[in-house]
């Protein structure tokens, strides 16, 4: 089982000094990786769905990703996720290749589709289009990091442009998606390299599990892609029993929190310190040290 | 707030070959650091089309004369994320982006990106923001290249409402947002310093009124910084603006040994005259040797002869 964290740009780690010190915290205790969140803009006052409050502090990702990549040699950084339909899908596909270069391939792009309407207006992009937007601006990035020339989609089209340097892998670096729509699943399996569940339960990971395992069989995988990686952020607290569960379920990624309130509001530096705790002792809690 | 004037280097964040690493960009950054250099500068292309003529038309927004570093194959890497990844592993110099084809970015991730930026590094960024000169990355981003100015304006727009306003609303043809957060915020209650870059004509000039700390100039006004003041001030008196910012930043001619190598006294003999015309940011070219060691010895010497040019501690 592969053991990630998630929040390290956002809510009570979300200062530059508390953010290395996540990173290097957890590279020296045998994390596997860190992941952040986002939300460029929160509705004030608070209105669902919106998960946080409107003062939340999210550092930006790809931004934060590249800080924490200069603070870490083995560790990886995984976007968990990116509301894809609110990017340009060429900025993005630059930024994320550059990420991945600048970590040495350490990059892992978490995608989501969003739910909150009122950001979807903040940033210009329909709401209704946020599901159709996300499958073709996942085919788009893929095309400009494998160097196709001419890209022809319902929101995005080039011809004869290309955009160097291309991610590490000639695969570029694995995409999850997160969520837990049908359209999700279909995405996971024909699209993607993982799934990502959030504040999931053993019950709804088998449930989403058992999605991906009919939407495998209809619609087969395509050629050259390999096993679905899963990850979870659990709701559950964590202990040796519930990984074994999830490992048995199939899971290859536990992202874990300390406490879900830990990712709202700003900096706050005695909550940061009972993050890095967790971040030192959890491993070897878990027995995966 | 570091004394002014201020000595900054472009560091080079392109490879026209497949590079192996970006060690060598890391060391000079590093080493600017350092050597006590003020201010360096990554530069931006998202994607590039076949022909890159363009960069030599001033018509299009190009240079006379002008010529890409690369090839449309050449590698570059994003600045913004490129000056995160200098941020964390560097402590004192200024990070600029010279300049963003800002336009290119959603405002509204922009303005997160950019206040990001700010907040990673301690407030060490500098937003340099230009136009560009290829239309294939307006039109690979989905924008029209004809509309280029406006959207420039537009996402700095944005940018200021998010920045200066706890709790923002904001309406435009392509945007609204009402009651909105978008924390955290640049690290100075003042904002991100923008540099407005451009030659000196209306539309530059009104920009850098309403939205610059700093103008770079670009094209004849580049070439001839004394007289591109002269154009930018008039055109200020013109348009009824005020004061032209009080920051600008120029070009310092190089002067070579007959060896090719740039002989760093007698450039500096020129840096008083481009001080005493306003000139507050005194960009050097020089091309720096492998080696972290060796590039902050070199950029030593400069720093050294550069503040007793302009009579700095």
């Amino acid at each position: 089982m592969k053991l990630g964290f998630f929040g390290a740009n956002a809510g009570v780690v979300s200062d530059p000094e508390a953010m290395v010190a996540v990173a290097i915290t957890a590279e020296a205790a045998g994390w596997e990786s860190v992941w952040t969140g986002e939300h460029l803009v929160a509705s004030s006052p608070r209105r669902p769905p919106s998960p946080v409050p409107a003062d939340t502090h999210f550092v930006d990702q790809v931004a934060s990703l590249a800080f924490l990549a200069a603070h870490t040699r083995t560790l990886r950084l995984g976007t968990g996720i990116v509301i894809l339909p609110q990017r340009n899908p060429v900025v993005l596909a630059k930024e994320l290749a550059s990420v991945d270069v600048l970590s040495g391939g350490r990059l892992e792009a978490g995608f989501g589709v969003g739910y909150v309407p009122d950001e979807f207006d903040a940033v210009g992009v329909p709401f209704s289009e946020r599901g159709a937007r996300t499958t073709e601006y996942i085919d788009a990035l893929r095309a400009l990091w494998r160097g196709d020339l001419s890209f022809s989609g319902r929101f995005t089209s080039w011809d004869g442009v290309e955009a160097y340097p291309r991610p590490v892998s000639p695969s570029g670096p694995p995409i999850h998606v997160g969520g837990n729509s049908p359209a999700t699943f279909r995405r996971t399996v024909l699209q993607a390299d993982g799934w990502y569940g959030f504040a999931t339960t053993l019950a709804s990971t088998a449930n989403a599990l058992e999605a991906i395992r009919q939407n495998l069989e209809a619609l087969g995988r395509p050629a050259g892609r390999a096993r679905i990686q899963v990850s979870v952020t659990p709701s559950e607290p964590v202990d040796r029993d519930l990984v074994r569960r999830y490992e048995d379920l199939g899971v290859d990624r536990l992202i874990l929190v300390r406490d879900f309130r830990d990712t709202a509001g700003g900096p706050h530096p005695e909550r940061a310190t009972a993050v890095l705790s967790f971040l030192a002792d959890t491993p070897t809690t878990l027995g995966l040290d | 707030m570091i004394p002014q004037p201020h000595l900054s280097i472009q560091v080079v964040n392109f490879a026209a070959e497949a590079p192996d690493g970006w060690q060598r960009l890391l060391d000079h950054a590093v080493a600017a650091d350092r050597a006590g250099v003020d201010r360096i500068a990554v530069s931006d292309h998202v994607v590039f089309g076949d022909d890159l003529s363009a960069y030599a038309e001033p018509a299009k927004g190009g240079l006379a004369g002008g010529r890409q570093p690369t090839g449309p194959d050449g590698h570059w890497l994003e600045p913004l994320t490129t000056l995160a990844w200098l941020a964390g592993q560097t402590d004192r110099v200024r990070l600029q982006t010279g300049i963003l084809l800002a336009a290119l970015r959603r405002p509204v991730v922009l303005a997160k990106s950019v206040a990001t930026l700010d907040v990673l590094s301690g407030g060490r960024l500098d937003l340099g923001v230009g136009v560009g000169w290829q239309e294939v990355e307006y039109t690979a981003a989905g924008l029209e290249f004809a509309d280029r100015g406006r959207l420039l304006d537009h996402a700095l727009e944005v940018c200021e409402v998010l920045w200066g306003e706890t709790r923002a609303s904001y309406e435009s043809p392509e945007l609204g947002f009402e009651g909105v957060y978008s924390m955290p915020g640049p690290v100075e209650a003042a904002g991100i310093p923008v540099w407005v870059s451009g030659t000196a004509n209306r539309r530059t000039a009104r920009r850098l009124a309403r939205f610059g700390t700093g103008w770079i100039p670009w094209g004849d006004d580049r070439a001839d910084l004394i007289a591109g003041m002269a154009r930018m001030c008039a055109l200020f008196d013109q348009l009824g603006l005020g004061e032209v910012p009080a920051e600008v930043q120029g070009s310092v001619p190089t002067v070579r040994e007959p060896n090719g190598a740039v002989d760093l006294s007698a450039t500096m003999t020129g840096i008083p005259d481009l001080v005493a015309a306003g000139v507050t940011d005194c960009r050097l070219a020089l091309r720096l040797p492998d080696g972290l060691e060796e590039a902050t010895d070199l950029l030593g010497c400069a720093v050294g002869a550069f503040r007793s040019a302009v009579g700095r501690p």
